[in-house]
């Protein structure tokens, strides 16, 4: 037996029109996780298509612990030991934890009767094997966290007594000190001798993490490399084959007059007493832990939750948002954290997503000429790439459909955008783009509001930070007393404690 | 040269596939009556009956009613919900045109000079759409502002609306033998032509639907609800009053197949438009039509050829001498065929 216990050798995948795989290879080794980079549409999720089954390649070979595989559904990979978690969580969310591990092969006694004690059992043993101590077999799935779902996930896959545990994007929805309990469990099964293919976007992770990397681009297999022998820059460069410089293109811009305050603005049990002030020209960041309550800030701003208490003022005046269509009127644009469910019409064309927020400006009937037009001169400017423009927009990439959206709150032209994760799930050269076209819309005297829960992009972007702990506000921190070493510490510990700090303004 | 040649080649049958793709449901329908005309000419006597001018005009006047209720359900179904009321409000309207213009009832007309009957006609219209608006608001209301489903809200309002069209004809039909009215349906307003008004009726129906979908804000607020309803709602458009819209344009044309219904028959019945199950076949004309049932997609020229599938097919299926039961099956497997088609061609990844 060779020393690898997967090897994908010149797998090859075309679709019509497009060759999505080109001779491509990977070859894992047992007991190592196994980082594969790449930019949206490197080819990565087609390769562990092919891999499972899902996808059939048109040629190349699999040796999977000695001998060729060629599976034709994920059901045949699954029972072999090749298992996935994939980036969107698919629970049933009114079953328990346990229904949802054992779904579709429930333990079943005396010929037909579903055992639950051994199905609880099992669960149990399962979470001990791999250290998940903080969720019960018969939770419901609905009552957990997105990162208590993910370790479910991840037990469900390690289940199958899998050799191999695909992992894609796991780390997109979870935070620090959660992704940290998500690391001991990928620990723990390296050292048992699973391997592990984890696919990321997130640099400083894949250097945390990560024994071996693969890279790819364009479908093509780039190289294999130790993590040792590779540093950030290499591997950026690697990814995108040109040099990347500025990753948060931050450009101090003049701040102008407030446009934006709030007062106390309080919904529900959602969040309490947030207060900020927001000038022209400003961007200021929210940052916490997934369910601090930021994203929620930003939609009642934007007249999706109902306001139960505080004030918002726009120029003085003081504004009563009851929907987005209120929010709009007064100029608020909202570029939602929940692409897909909050932002994109995936049916609709192009065109007709970029100007829907802003369609009464068309007449009646509607002038589809200047819709052409307007959308024609977004996608330039933007560098959307799309065939056409009567695309549907789900055939676009991530990064393409963020920035649509981008394009869509543009016309609209407001005074205060609201971003929220605007780059989670985008590949990196798409993400610089979004950077610097937000440092410019602020540049030109918006004010913006940014969330993110990576760290580094709302320091790098922000000339302010919230913070926000629990549905608390715990402290507003200058640019200056951030940008400073330890500063991320810092803001780290006001996101992780519910004590008010001494607002520094 | 010669790689470029082939891409040349090609692209041309890449966009012959498109055109195919695009209009299957014409090739379908051209299909059907080939099918249709060459049953025809190999067992009946006189040979392509089918074709003939006489039975087109009878298909044509045949299927505007049913035609005008999937102009109007389309707007529902696109917008992710269905109205199943259609036939109901065809009922309701009916009786109620006919106890309104009818001489043992209200007996309207008669009570204008007769140089004013113009109005009296315009009166007995105006209060059926506006009993179709009243019912569509409904509809929407519980729709868009109770969260109910919409297969269950329109299941209720249907019962209701069966109840009331027999309380007001005492679950009897009700004759009219005013003329004028009359040829509101079954009048020919083109001399020489043997089209029945019911006809232009659709035709006007189809115009301003396709309108309403294409041309105005209304139409694309609803593409928009119908994709992603969530995202209409963050994009700031009005989801609950564009819904009520979508079930008010619906009944109002319900109200209009009923208001055809007992001017081109001369009765209204407590059970128009419900007998014959217009509210499935007018749904099914849709679906057949490309209207995706998970709403988003709609096409207008895709409904026209639904209509003339469906019509094709009851005519067909009639003078082919083909019991009705037969007649069931046969559509209803065209119907799931559809669906099954549809749903492969806009399999979501949304």
């Amino acid at each position: 037996m060779s020393e690898y216990i997967l090897e994908m050798q010149g797998i090859t995948k075309t679709f019509p029109g497009v060759k999505a795989l080109d001779s491509v290879s990977l070859r894992v080794r047992p007991g190592t996780i196994h980082g594969v980079m790449g930019e949206n549409g490197a080819g990565k999720s087609t390769l562990m298509k092919c891999l499972l089954g899902i996808y059939q390649r048109n040629s190349g070979t699999i040796i999977y612990k000695g001998r060729e595989v060629n599976y034709k559904t994920v059901r045949e990979a699954l029972a072999d030991g090749i298992s996935m978690v994939h980036q969107e969580l698919s629970p049933i969310p009114e079953r328990t934890v346990m229904d949802n591990v054992w779904v579709g092969r429930v333990p079943i006694k005396w010929g037909f009767i579903v055992d639950r004690k051994k199905m609880e059992r099992d669960t149990q043993e399962l979470f001990n094997r791999i250290g998940i101590d903080n969720i019960r077999p018969q939770d419901r799935m609905k009552d957990l966290s997105v990162a208590k779902m993910q370790m479910v996930e991840i037990a469900k896959a390690v289940s199958w007594n899998s050799s191999i545990v695909i992992m894609d994007e796991p780390t997109s929805a979870l935070t620090n000190r959660e992704v940290e309990s998500l690391f001991k469990i990928l620990r723990d099964l390296r050292r048992q001798g699973v391997g592990i293919i984890y696919i990321s976007h997130k640099m400083d992770e894949i250097f945390q993490i990560c024994d071996e990397l693969s890279i790819y681009r364009d479908g093509t297999f780039v190289k294999n490399s130790n993590i040792a022998d590779i540093d950030m820059k290499g591997l950026i460069e690697a990814m995108v084959g040109r040099e990347v410089t500025a990753m948060y293109p931050k450009i101090d811009c003049e701040i102008g007059a407030p446009v934006l305050k709030v007062e106390n603005l309080t919904s529900g049990k959602l969040f309490r007493n947030i207060s900020f002030e927001l000038r022209r020209g400003e961007i200021l960041g929210f940052a916490g832990l997934v369910g601090a309550g930021r994203t929620e800030v930003c939609e009642t701003l934007f007249g999706l939750h109902p306001i139960t208490g505080g004030h918002i003022y726009k120029n003085g005046v003081e504004l009563r948002i009851k929907s987005p269509t209120d929010a709009i009127r007064n100029k608020f644009g909202l570029i939602t954290e929940d692409r897909r469910g909050k932002g994109i019409f995936g049916l609709l064309s192009v065109a007709r997503n970029t100007v829907i927020s802003n369609i009464r400006i068309y007449g009646f009937p509607l002038k589809h000429g200047k819709i052409r037009r307007d959308s024609k001169s977004f996608v330039e400017k933007l560098n959307i790439k799309t065939p056409s423009l009567e695309q549907r927009l789900m055939h676009l990439s991530g990064g393409n459909q963020q920035k649509v959206l981008v394009a869509r709150w543009l016309l609209t032209n407001p005074d205060i955008l609201i971003v929220d994760e605007p780059t989670r799930g985008i590949d990196v050269g798409a993400k610089a783009e979004i950077h610097s076209l937000i440092t410019q819309l602020a540049g030109e005297g918006k004010a913006i509001i940014l969330v993110s829960s990576e760290l580094p992009e709302v320091m790098g972007m922000s000339d302010r930070i919230l913070v926000m702990h629990a549905g608390d506000q715990t402290a507003v921190v200058d640019r200056k007393d951030f940008n400073v070493p330890g500063g991320d510490a810092m803001l780290l510990a006001y996101a992780s404690s519910s004590q008010k700090q001494d607002v520094v303004a | 040269m010669e790689k470029e040649d082939t891409s040349k080649k090609i692209n041309g049958f890449l966009i012959f596939a498109k055109f195919a793709k695009d209009n299957v449901i014409w090739l379908a329908f051209v299909g059907i009556v080939l099918f249709v005309t060459a049953v025809a000419w190999f067992i009946r006597q006189p040979p392509l009956f089918f074709l003939s001018v006489t039975n087109i005009t009878i298909l044509f006047n045949q299927m505007s009613i049913v035609g005008i209720l999937t102009v109007g359900v389309m707007f529902p179904i696109l917008s992710r919900g269905i109205d199943l009321s259609t036939s109901a409000v065809v009922a309701v309207t009916a009786t109620l045109s006919a106890t309104l213009v009818s001489d043992v009832k209200v007996n309207l007309l008669a009570k204008l000079p007769p140089e004013l009957s113009w109005l009296g006609i315009l009166i007995v219209v105006f209060t059926c759409l506006a009993v179709g608006a009243l019912v569509g608001a409904f509809n929407g209301s519980l729709v868009a502002y109770t969260k109910i489903h919409p297969f269950v809200a329109t299941l209720g309002s249907t019962l209701i609306l069966k109840g009331v069209a027999n309380l007001i004809t005492n679950a009897a039909p009700v004759g009219i033998k005013s003329d004028a009215f009359k040829f509101i349906g079954s009048g020919k307003i083109i001399p020489g032509v043997p089209l029945t008004n019911q006809f232009f009726w659709l035709v006007i129906v189809i115009i301003i639907g396709g309108f309403l979908l294409t041309q105005t804000r209304f139409g694309s607020n609803v593409f928009a609800i119908g994709g992603n309803e969530v995202a209409a709602k963050v994009a700031g458009i009005r989801v609950e009053r564009n819904i009520v819209w979508v079930y008010i344009w619906c009944s109002c044309c319900a109200a209009l197949g009923g208001l055809l219904y007992t001017a081109s028959t001369g009765a209204g019945t407590p059970t128009a438009g419900i007998a014959g199950s217009y509210e499935l076949d007018a749904i099914a004309a849709a679906t057949v039509g490309g209207t995706s049932q998970t709403g988003g997609v709609a096409k207008i020229n895709g409904v026209i050829c639904g209509i003339l599938i469906l019509a094709v097919i009851n005519n067909a299926l009639g003078f082919l001498n083909i019991t009705p039961y037969i007649q069931w099956i046969i559509k209803g497997c065209i119907i799931i065929g559809a669906v099954v088609f549809d749903m492969r061609k806009n399999a979501k990844k949304v």
